[in-house]
């Protein structure tokens, strides 16, 4: 499973990561959101253990989706080092965030 | 509540149909309505949106993916919703809204509303429909839809499924009047 973060945990878990961690901004009512989730899911299985799989529902995070300017969802950020290393916007192949995940390992 | 407005793209339009845009993004903005619409950044979209933001409102853009790499969005909305496609961009936008609000427009904004009148004539859309005739600029719609009825392509019952107003005003008004229920206009669909 996806790990949860929202404003209270952020920093905790992706900005001190000391492994690449991929955060998926999305919202209830967001259709294209849950054509991913499922990539999402899949990557927190294949990637355990190497790189933390996170998603943040901007709804419950506002200061989190402020900070980092979210406002077209789905967005998915790839992190490294506690700062943002790649970017994804809208449904895309699961292939677009394996080699973009890949690169940061 | 949510309403989703169709509208155009173009700018090369009569002031008139910038006029209602804004006058309408005013009015649901002041009204406590969250709007949806196409995320365009220019012609009627980007008026309406412009007018909504300035008016202390919230805008949800949906907009497919190729539209956006295009640089086609409207930048300052509250939310978007980039989609892979158009087909998600509509189904997105009905899944959303409570009712639909069409300002004057071309192909995409008929396609819309079409299918907006489809839903509903199915009950798969529940809620008002509301067509702003703007300079009368639907008049030639509303007269095919007519002799749909008197050709039996449609029955006569079916012209209550959308209302036509003259201004924006009249649009905020049409949201708040009571609305035929969910079965019924299925049991009548099959003509």
């Amino acid at each position: 499973m996806a790990l949860e973060v929202n404003d209270g945990n952020f920093d905790e878990i992706v900005i001190k990561s000391d492994k690449p961690v991929v955060v998926d901004f999305w919202a209830e009512w967001c259709g294209p959101c849950r054509m991913i989730a499922p990539i999402i899911e899949d990557l927190s299985k294949e990637y355990s253990g190497r790189a933390v799989i996170t998603k943040c529902d901007v709804d419950n995070s506002p200061q989190v989706a402020a900070k980092f300017g979210i406002r077209n969802i789905p967005t998915v950020l790839f992190f490294r080092d506690g700062k943002i290393a790649d970017k994804q916007v809208g449904v895309v192949p699961k292939h677009n965030f394996v080699n973009k995940l890949n690169a940061l390992l | 509540m949510t309403v989703c407005v169709f509208a155009s793209s173009s700018s090369r339009v009569n002031s008139e149909f910038g006029e209602a845009a804004e006058e309408l993004g005013s009015l649901l903005a002041k009204s406590g309505i969250h709007v949806v619409f196409g995320g365009g950044g220019i012609g009627l979209m980007g008026k309406l949106a412009d007018s909504v933001l300035r008016h202390g409102g919230k805008i949800t853009g949906v907009i497919p993916a190729f539209m956006k790499e295009e640089g086609w969005g409207h930048h300052g909305l509250t939310k978007v919703i980039i989609t892979p496609d158009m087909g998600e961009r509509k189904k997105n936008m009905f899944r959303l809204s409570n009712a639909v609000i069409a300002l004057p427009g071309g192909i995409g904004t008929l396609e819309e509303l079409a299918e907006a009148i489809t839903l509903k004539q199915l009950s798969l859309f529940i809620g008002p429909i509301i067509i702003i005739n703007t300079r009368g600029f639907y008049d030639s719609l509303i007269k095919f839809l007519d002799n749909m009825v008197a050709e039996s392509f449609l029955r006569s019952e079916h012209k209550g499924i959308w209302e036509v107003v003259s201004a924006p005003s009249e649009a905020l008004n049409a949201l708040n009047r009571k609305d035929m229920g969910n079965e019924e206009w299925r049991k009548i669909a099959r003509i």
